[in-house]
């Protein structure tokens, strides 16, 4: 077992996995360091869910190999298993059961489990005496996401794997989560995978940032770096040249105009800025998106 | 025009869609069914042991069942589902036309089916059972008490009721009365069925959609998770075993923790009610017979009982299947979990406490069918017969349970078929043995079900353990 301190905590390398004829992750190199909070992006169907269910041996791999907290994902061990959380996309499950009923449950199959921090969500969250004793089939779609989320973090994991854990819950939910989750699992320097739609969620916690496209991590850096630094450039295609730019995520013509998009400020940008007809852009993280992922 | 526009419009979005898994089967059957009645009815008539009239109204007869399966199978249940919340209040033009049609096909097969019989007296009871057919599949359990009278008729008129009051039912005096009755009871059942507005369809018939959305998959087990289906009793007995599986200071053993997985459908306690339910029929059956009948009663109680109870035990391990399916999320959080275990003994576990789980369930479901039996044959050669059916359809059931759970099982329907050509066999290999030797028919049944089925257990088993790692199932599949 090889998790010290230093060493990646999820290492994937080469890995390929396809459904049939579609090949949802394509040769996928990446790794995860100790605390790291990271943000996974792409568009709806690029393999997001794909990639953590790999990530956590959940699917074999065609190809590669991914390890977490040092041992090969396919073989993980009950020290690992019980060091990891997990939030699947779909939140109800176990829907035959009560909430209580599906607590008990857990905690039977952990070694270690905090009842003290299962009953204050419960109680900060609105489960009251009547919702705990309820089937969970019964419940809302965002009651039930607050329950998987409890059942994540109950047994104190050092690496929360979050697969759209907020798609369900309103903005209250959602900013209730949040901050639970930076103060009771980031600062406590959890490691922590982050897959969503909501952008603004992930400005506020995520420190990294990782966009999924064509089965690969085509971009990835640290958040506050990629909003300050990252440009769109629009400048005349004849003064474009044909080589790639310091930086450069994309580039795309349009009639005689040509848009390239940098991940930080260089000197080369400020060359092409000087150009006639060229105007250099700041970006959100929704223009980001949009462009990495097009 | 414009009703006929409308109608077709119906038909169309009803009738004219994919149809689902379970339907596909009932069709196949049906139609190796028909097939089968058609060639035995022509060399009938070729042979002149029956007469060409007959046989044509034997084919009528084929006819106006499929076109009663066709109306309750299928559109019934899809004219309630296009009857929405939103539709029933927005559209109640559709609504009407939708009650309308559900009428019309419910009087076309109620006369057809009285036609065929050539007794006009049987008319109401045609009709109690069509209407009955018709509630059940659209997801209203109270249909089954219509279906009880008419499909039992035979047998309460010739055993049960007084021959005074058989006549004077059936008479001609009787006749307006009853239809009469059975035509206000269609009226409250359609608008059972078709509720006016959205509030009703919501509040009051939720689970009856629940229920129909659930048997359109196939998947009848989850009205039983879901609490819909005289789950809740049920449901409160799988919690008990669920704390005391989880109990706190008790060492929970992974195998256990494993099925609670796969739901209450894996658990022991899923049958309570089936045989709580059996056991009530057979002592019901042993009173009223024993009350009412001679014993002439009993041998044909049993013989026609005998197919009901061993279908019991072939569908009972397709829960379990369809559990695995079904619960595939809730077997990825326990893979995560310590308890579980690395892949391979989580894969050995799994095959395990299927297979305890399954044999333990044959067991306990064959010995209640054959306390049954006892309660209403008594010890005799109807004992062991049904312990031979028990055995053979035993065999066939656990062929669903020995699979590669890694993969998409597409071929499950072909094992199947297979098994049950298997079992077939063996049912005439055991009839050949006990010519030659003189000697039961039950008993070498027995015999030779138990040794295949051993041999077969033994393969299935090393095929489970060697497949890849089958936890969450279907891993390796397309998803």
């Amino acid at each position: 077992m090889n998790s010290q301190p230093g060493h990646p905590i999820v290492s994937m390398s080469s890995v390929s996995k396809h459904f049939g004829s579609q090949r949802v992750l394509d040769g996928l190199d990446w790794q995860i360091a100790r605390g790291q909070v990271i943000g996974l992006l792409g568009r709806n169907g690029a393999g997001k869910s794909t990639l953590l269910e790999c990530m956590l041996g959940l699917r074999e791999l065609d190809g590669g190999t991914a390890s977490m907290l040092g041992e090969d994902v396919g073989r993980l061990s009950e020290q690992a298993l019980a060091r990891i959380g997990y939030v699947p996309q779909k939140p109800d499950l176990f829907d035959w059961l009560t909430p209580l009923q599906m607590f008990d449950y857990f905690k039977a199959m952990y070694p270690r489990w905090n009842t003290g921090k299962v009953e204050g969500l419960l109680s900060r969250w609105g489960f009251d005496a009547a919702m705990r004793t309820k089937q969970i089939k019964k419940l809302s779609g965002g009651e039930q996401q607050r329950l998987a989320i409890i059942r994540a973090l109950a047994h104190d994991p050092e690496v929360l794997i979050l697969d759209e854990p907020v798609s369900s819950l309103d903005p209250v939910g959602r900013r209730e989560f949040l901050r639970e989750l930076v103060e009771q699992v980031i600062e406590r320097g959890t490691t922590v995978v982050f897959s969503t739609h909501i952008l603004s969620d992930l400005e506020r916690v995520a420190f990294d940032l990782a966009f999924l496209k064509n089965g690969k991590i085509a971009l990835q850096g640290q958040t506050d770096a990629l909003l300050e630094g990252a440009r769109r450039i629009l400048v005349p295609a004849s003064s474009l040249p044909a080589a790639p730019l310091a930086g450069e995520v994309r580039r795309h013509q349009d009639g005689a105009m040509a848009s390239v998009i940098v991940r930080a400020p260089h000197p080369d940008v400020e060359r092409l800025a000087r150009e006639p007809g060229a105007r250099v852009e700041t970006m959100t993280l929704e223009d980001l998106f949009i462009e990495v992922t097009r | 025009m414009r009703v006929l526009q409308e109608c077709r419009a119906i038909l169309r979005v009803t009738m004219a869609r994919r149809i689902d898994r379970a339907i596909r089967i009932m069709g196949l059957a049906g139609l190796l069914l028909t097939l089968g009645a058609i060639v035995a009815a022509g060399i009938m008539i070729w042979r002149h042991q029956m007469s060409v009239g007959l046989g044509l109204r034997m084919l009528a007869g084929v006819a106006a069942l499929w076109l009663t399966l066709a109306w309750a199978v299928v559109f019934v249940p899809r004219s309630i589902m296009l009857n929405s919340a939103v539709n029933a209040r927005m559209m109640p033009r559709q609504r009407r036309r939708l009650m309308q049609m559900v009428a019309a096909g419910w009087l076309l097969t109620t006369g057809l089916f009285t036609a065929l019989s050539g007794h006009w007296a049987l008319f109401p009871l045609a009709g109690m059972l069509m209407l009955g057919l018709a509630m059940t599949l659209s997801g209203i359990v109270a249909g089954v008490a219509l279906i009880i009278l008419p499909g039992n008729w035979p047998l309460v008129s010739q055993r049960l009721l007084p021959r005074a009051w058989v006549e004077a039912l059936t008479s001609a005096v009787a006749l307006p009365a009853l239809s009469a009755l059975m035509l206000l009871a269609a009226v409250l059942a359609l608008r059972r069925m078709f509720p006016a507005g959205g509030d009703a369809h919501l509040g009051k018939f939720s689970r009856q959609i629940e229920r129909l959305q659930h048997a359109r998959g196939g998947d009848w087990t989850k009205n039983l998770d879901s609490g819909t289906v005289s789950g809740a009793g049920v449901l409160r007995f799988y919690a008990a075993a669920l704390r005391r599986d989880c109990a706190p200071g008790c060492h929970a053993e992974p195998g256990k923790m494993l099925m609670h997985a796969l739901g209450p459908a894996a658990n022991w306690t899923f049958w309570i009610a089936s045989v709580a339910t059996v056991l009530a029929i057979g002592i019901g059956l042993h009173l009223i017979t024993a009350r009412y009948a001679g014993e002439k009663v009993f041998a044909s109680l049993v013989f026609s009982s005998m197919g009901g109870m061993v279908v019991v035990i072939l569908m009972s391990t397709g829960q379990l299947v369809r559990a695995i399916d079904r619960t595939q999320g809730e077997q990825a959080l326990l893979r995560l979990a310590p308890l579980a275990g690395d892949q391979r003994l989580l894969n050995r576990r799994l095959a395990t406490q299927l297979l305890r789980h399954a044999l333990l369930v044959l067991a306990m479901l064959t010995a209640v069918i054959l306390l049954v039996t006892f309660l209403v044959a008594g010890s005799g050669a109807g004992l062991i017969f049904q312990a031979g059916l028990c055995c053979l359809a035993g065999q066939v059931a656990l062929t669903g349970v020995l699979g590669n759970y890694a993969g998409d099982d597409r071929r499950s329907l072909a094992r199947m078929l297979l098994a049950g050509l298997l079992a077939l066999l063996e049912a005439g290999a055991a009839l050949g043995a006990a010519r030659l030797t003189h000697a039961s028919f039950g008993w070498w049944t027995i015999a030779i079900a138990v040794v295949v089925t051993a041999l077969q257990l033994r393969r299935g088993w090393r095929r489970m353990l060697a497949a890849p790692p089958a936890f969450p199932a279907r891993r390796l599949a397309l998803s």
